[in-house]
Parts: structure tokens; C-alpha cells; sequence
């Protein structure tokens, strides 16, 4: 099967890319894998609570009427659909198509699912909601979803920070 | 119903006097934002963003009402009409966040427990918003304090 992969999806948070731009090509690399494994989870997660991963996007808004309805009458009961919490999972493939690659600066986040592009841009359901699932433009990850991610990536740094220091 | 709020002052997360008005609209914006997402999180995860303590499960008979709308567990979300209405308004000396009226307001004293009133109701205690005396668990006040830190730091630079 071919994957189309929404390149409009890439984004790569200026926090992080700040904290790489710091080390070595080959450290680069590690801590970026590392980094982005996180940062991947932690976006699914927040998704899954219903709320935004996207600076100044708050709780997802609510179903439709008419989906609301649907889901009452159990028409995805296979799926064990809920009303709540508005988490984007209904297969939860698109969820799970979260990809990341390396790049020269570091990391790109992004999904292959074509599905992301009406919840993020174009708008889903009749209604056509938009839900934030990617950043765009100068948008950026919220900081709740990156903490981990900059953790992992400041330790590392200055892990090998104290290693070269040692080595002196 | 009146607003359940906690007022969290600026002073409270780093020291006010060499910061300009600016610079302190720009730490209560971004901290405010990043307060009410860490208590959605916290809330997600059925803890408390006051305590940090885990919440207790719910009853036989809840579960299985609100197993049909929504997962059965202790996350405060059932319509989430009550968390939708979590706001922050900035103030002069720092921020406010909690619900700010209406219904969801009701709700949110029954789960904070903030009121005599709301003591008296069968509702177990599920607090997300701290009163006057409290404030948020160590973990929340610690990320608070760094961001404020890096944007004054930022400012400096």
C-alpha cells in the first residue's frame, strides 16, 4: 500500500530544535530519535484526552448533533464509540499513523493518515470542524505536551556535556 | 452559582519587582495557559493537580450509567461541559483559573468540595482547584516557576 505522507504535517518545535542546533551530528541523531518517540506519545495522549496538542487550542469541540445521535444509536458499537472524551479514535488508525524523521536539524513530526487533513485544515463532518492536531504556520506544540521531550533532550545534552568534561 | 477560582499571584512564582508590564502580561498569558493544561492532564489521568494524589474510583452503579457515554472512570468528564467551562483570566497581581458561573460552576464546587454546602452532597471529593490556603502540587508549581524563569530570562537576554 502507498503511504501518502501530508507534508504540511512537518513541523519541528523551536524549543527542541534549539536544544539540538547544541550537539554533535551523531548526537544529534540519538537524541533525536529519543525525542521524538516521546514527543509522538505525548501528542497521541493528549489527543486522546480530548484536548489540543496545539498552542492556544483548547478542549477539542463537541460531536455533532447528528454524529452525537449516530453514536447513541450505536451505529460504531464495534468500536465501542463514546460521546466522550472527544478523542479523534474511532479505528484509531489515524492515531497510530503518527510518523517522525530525522532531518538536519533535527526531527519532523507528522501523520500519514489522510484523514488528519480534515480534522486539521479542512474541516470534518458536514459541520466541517476543525480540530488542531498539527501545528501550522507559527503555530506551535503546546509546552504541557513538550515537557518530556525537552527533559529527555536537556539530560542528554548535559550527560554528554559532563562526559567531555571528565574526559578533559 | 458564584465562581470556584484560585487566584495565583506572580509573586508567588518569581521575584515581580525588575519585571516590566509587558513582560508580566507575557508570563501570565503563557502560564495560565500551561496551568490549565497540566490540571486537563492531571484530571485525564483521574489525579488531583492540588494533592497529586489519584482519585478514588467511582462507584459500582456510576460506572455503569457512565460507562455508556464515556469511559468509566474517575476523569471528571461526563458531558464535559464542566471542563470546557475551565477559564483563566489574567488580574493585576497574577492570574485567576477555575469556572467562572453558571451550572458548571455547581459542578465544580460539588467536586472540590469548597463550600458547606457542597460537603453535605454524596459526591466524593475530586479536587482540581485549590482553595485560598492551598496550591497546586509540587510538580505543577515547579514547570509554573521554570517557564516564568525562562521568559524573564528571555527578556533579559
Amino acid at each position: 500500500m502507498k503511504i501518502t505522507v501530508d507534508k504540511s504535517g512537518f513541523t519541528l518545535p523551536q524549543e527542541i530544535k534549539r536544544i539540538l542546533s547544541t550537539v554533535g551530528r551523531d548526537a544529534r541523531t540519538k537524541f533525536s530519535r529519543q525525542a521524538a518517540d516521546q514527543l509522538k506519545k505525548d501528542i497521541v495522549s493528549t489527543i486522546k484526552t480530548g484536548n489540543s496538542p496545539v498552542k492556544n487550542f483548547r478542549r477539542f469541540q463537541g460531536y455533532s448533533p447528528s454524529y452525537r445521535q449516530a453514536i447513541n444509536r450505536g451505529r460504531y458499537r464495534r468500536y465501542n464509540k463514546r460521546l466522550r472524551p472527544v478523542n479523534l479514535t474511532l479505528s484509531g488508525r489515524m492515531l497510530k499513523s503518527i510518523a517522525s524523521r530525522l532531518t538536519t536539524e533535527g526531527f519532523m513530526i507528522y501523520f500519514t493518515s489522510r484523514l488528519v487533513k480534515y480534522h486539521n485544515d479542512l474541516g470534518a463532518g458536514r459541520s466541517r470542524v476543525k480540530r488542531r492536531i498539527l501545528p501550522r504556520d507559527n503555530e506551535v506544540f503546546k509546552r504541557s505536551v513538550m515537557i518530556k521531550s525537552i527533559e529527555i533532550l536537556t539530560e542528554s545534552v548535559e550527560n554528554l556535556l559532563a562526559k567531555k568534561l571528565r574526559r578533559l | 452559582m458564584a465562581k470556584i477560582t484560585y487566584k495565583l499571584k506572580l509573586k508567588d512564582l518569581i521575584d515581580v519587582k525588575n519585571i516590566n508590564r509587558d513582560t508580566k502580561k507575557v508570563i501570565k498569558d503563557e502560564v495560565g495557559e500551561l496551568l490549565l493544561d497540566l490540571i486537563l492532564k492531571d484530571t485525564a489521568n483521574q489525579r488531583s493537580a492540588v494533592s497529586g494524589q489519584k482519585w478514588k474510583g467511582l462507584s459500582k452503579e456510576y460506572k455503569k450509567i457512565k460507562s455508556k457515554v464515556a469511559p468509566g472512570v474517575a476523569n471528571l468528564e461526563l458531558t464535559g461541559d464542566m471542563l470546557d467551562a475551565l477559564d483563566i483570566k489574567p488580574y493585576r497581581d497574577g492570574i485567576e483559573i477555575g469556572v467562572f458561573g453558571g451550572e458548571d460552576a455547581l459542578k465544580a464546587e460539588n467536586h472540590n468540595k469548597f463550600t458547606a454546602r457542597s460537603l453535605k452532597t454524596s459526591l466524593p471529593k475530586r479536587q482540581f482547584i485549590p482553595k485560598k490556603d492551598e496550591t497546586f502540587r509540587k510538580g505543577i508549581k515547579k514547570e509554573l516557576v521554570k517557564l516564568a524563569k525562562e521568559i524573564v530570562d528571555e527578556d533579559n537576554s
